[in-house]
């Protein structure tokens, strides 16, 4: 039986429960899915943060119960919040269960706490070409930002040492908004600029 | 980097959650706040970047470097995010060094010549060119009347003939003519006809050649004993250039660090630099920052950006900085 627990895979949510998920993660404000990409990516950290190398699908996981309790009824834990948190801690402990009694093989590695040995901060195998070609999509996708967006994440990251608190009280007083606000915003670009790294990568160089 | 330097007591303790150095009940409440608490959530964010860029920028103290190693990252994803770190702030710095570039640029050519309104330009410009051809025609005739000595020859035509007050008048009425044109078209497009001052080049108040530079050779070091070589950092100098000379040249771009040996602190660092070949000796040019220099010893640490595997450091080179 324990077996069986262990191996059942959870169905996906289906579009009932997908969409009351949604709404009810945007708890009365229309996000139009931001929450829900939010709310995934906090998961998935977390899941990262405690060592997880299967972060996201256990993120995923913790939004499949969710949605399968809303399928079935109302949820009155407040706020949606918190209510994943718990969901996701379960989901946590399951998983350390799982891992105890199943070594994983893949990655034998991940026994130690060290990273593998010689890290190296370029991808393993990755010649000068790839590098150079990673270096080409960061500037195709940063010319790709509007100039707003590409001045204010060049300000924000270029190195200043000891002038960049500083720096950054100015810029986030100029446009009017607090230190989080901006910190938030850059932070969003910066996530967008390494999913578009990403993307042009896997795509064929133009000669 | 002692990262209370310029953070706040609720950011370091964000840092010592992402390095797991946090008690267990600690560590719990912040993984709760991580997903409940929307502020929590996006200050972890931004103090995760800001750790993850200070480790590749060389920043951190010796503990925090070495612990962000052994359990940061730990994580696959988080080795990812240090990767693509790396190529994020090079991009940026080269991106911010272009803007630098073209703002020096832009200030010593000078301010922009003033543009008037389309319609009023046309208009300036057909008086301006009225003007000219007036104040030529009037060095003319003065240049004339100073041959035959200081008479005006529309003056001698009025003496010649009937009607000279007229002449007279008419010479004298080219002048006030040529006047009140001048008077009628504004004066800022007066000074266009003229050469104007306001064109001469600034001085380049950027990085630029005309500071003071120290520069020093350094060769790769031998193990025998012998005495550091040293630099003089000149008053008003903003940069110090380093010819750093490879015993061989295994790499197309190097990584160049600034230690103070002391603390064994990176200060500075230059991410990616080609080296060039002066005859057959390969080098490395870099221009640390003079700000950055205090008098005692250096060293400068050169590192292949392998292609495979970990960097190596192929050169340490050693200096010091006299007092000013």
């Amino acid at each position: 039986m324990l077996t069986q627990e262990v191996f059942r895979e959870e169905p996906t949510l289906t579009e009932l429960a997908f969409s009351r998920l949604l709404e009810w993660l945007d708890d009365g404000v229309e996000s139009h899915g931001e929450r829900y990409l939010e709310m995934r990516r906090r998961l998935a950290s977390y899941f990262d943060r405690r060592n997880r190398p299967d972060a996201d699908e256990l993120a995923d996981e913790t939004f499949n119960r969710i949605g399968k309790t809303l399928e079935a009824g109302a949820i009155h834990t407040r706020p949606p919040a918190r209510y994943c948190y718990v969901v996701a801690r379960f989901v946590l402990l399951e998983d350390f269960r799982r891992e105890r009694r199943h070594v994983r093989i893949e990655e034998p590695w991940r026994l130690d706490i060290a990273p593998p040995p010689g890290f190296s901060l370029t991808e393993p195998d990755e010649g000068r070409a790839l590098r150079e070609q990673r270096l080409d999509c960061l500037d195709h996708c940063l010319q790709g930002l509007k100039a707003a967006q590409r001045d204010l994440v060049i300000e924000y990251y270029r190195d200043a040492r000891r002038q960049k608190v500083e720096r950054r009280r100015d810029m986030a007083s100029r446009l009017g908004i607090t230190m989080n606000a901006l910190g938030i915003r850059v932070c969003r670009i910066r996530d967008a600029l390494m999913e578009c790294v990403e993307g042009c990568r896997k795509r064929p160089r133009r000669i | 980097m002692a990262w209370s330097e310029e953070s706040g007591r609720a950011d370091l303790e964000l840092v010592r959650y992402l390095l797991e150095l946090l008690p267990y009940e600690d560590s719990e409440r912040l993984d709760q706040a991580s997903i409940e608490d929307d502020e929590v959530a996006a200050r972890l964010r931004v103090v995760e970047n800001d750790l993850i860029d200070a480790y590749v920028r060389g920043t951190l103290d010796r503990g925090t470097r070495e612990r962000f190693e052994s359990h940061y990252l730990a994580s696959p994803l988080h080795r990812k995010r240090v990767r693509f770190a790396v190529n994020f702030l090079r991009a940026v710095d080269r991106a911010a060094a272009r803007a630098a570039a073209e703002t020096d640029d832009d200030r010593a050519a000078g301010p922009a010549p003033h543009r008037l309104p389309a319609a009023r330009s046309n208009v300036a410009s057909v008086l301006a060119a009225v003007a000219a051809l007036v104040l030529i025609a009037v060095g003319t005739l003065l240049f004339a009347s100073l041959r035959s000595a200081g008479v005006s020859p529309l003056a001698q035509r009025a003496n010649a003939t009937p009607g000279r007050d007229a002449l007279k008048a008419e010479a004298g009425d080219d002048t006030a003519s040529a006047a009140s044109v001048q008077e009628t078209v504004p004066a800022r497009d007066v000074a266009a006809v003229r050469p104007s001052r306001a064109a001469a080049p600034r001085p380049n108040r950027g990085l630029s050649a005309e500071a003071p530079l120290a520069a020093l050779l350094l060769l790769p070091q031998t193990r025998g004993i012998g005495a550091i070589p040293t630099v003089s950092v000149p008053a008003g100098s903003d940069r110090v250039a380093f010819e750093l000379r490879l015993e061989a040249n295994d790499a197309p771009r190097y990584r160049v660090d600034l230690r103070n040996p002391a603390t064994n602190q990176i200060v500075w660092r230059a991410g990616s630099i080609a080296p060039t070949s002066s005859g057959e000796e390969p080098s490395v040019f870099v221009h640390v920052p003079a700000r950055l220099l205090r008098p005692q010893p250096y060293s400068l640490d050169v590192t292949d950006r392998g292609a495979v595997g970990a960097d190596e450091i192929v050169g340490s080179y050693t200096f010091r900085v006299l007092p000013r």
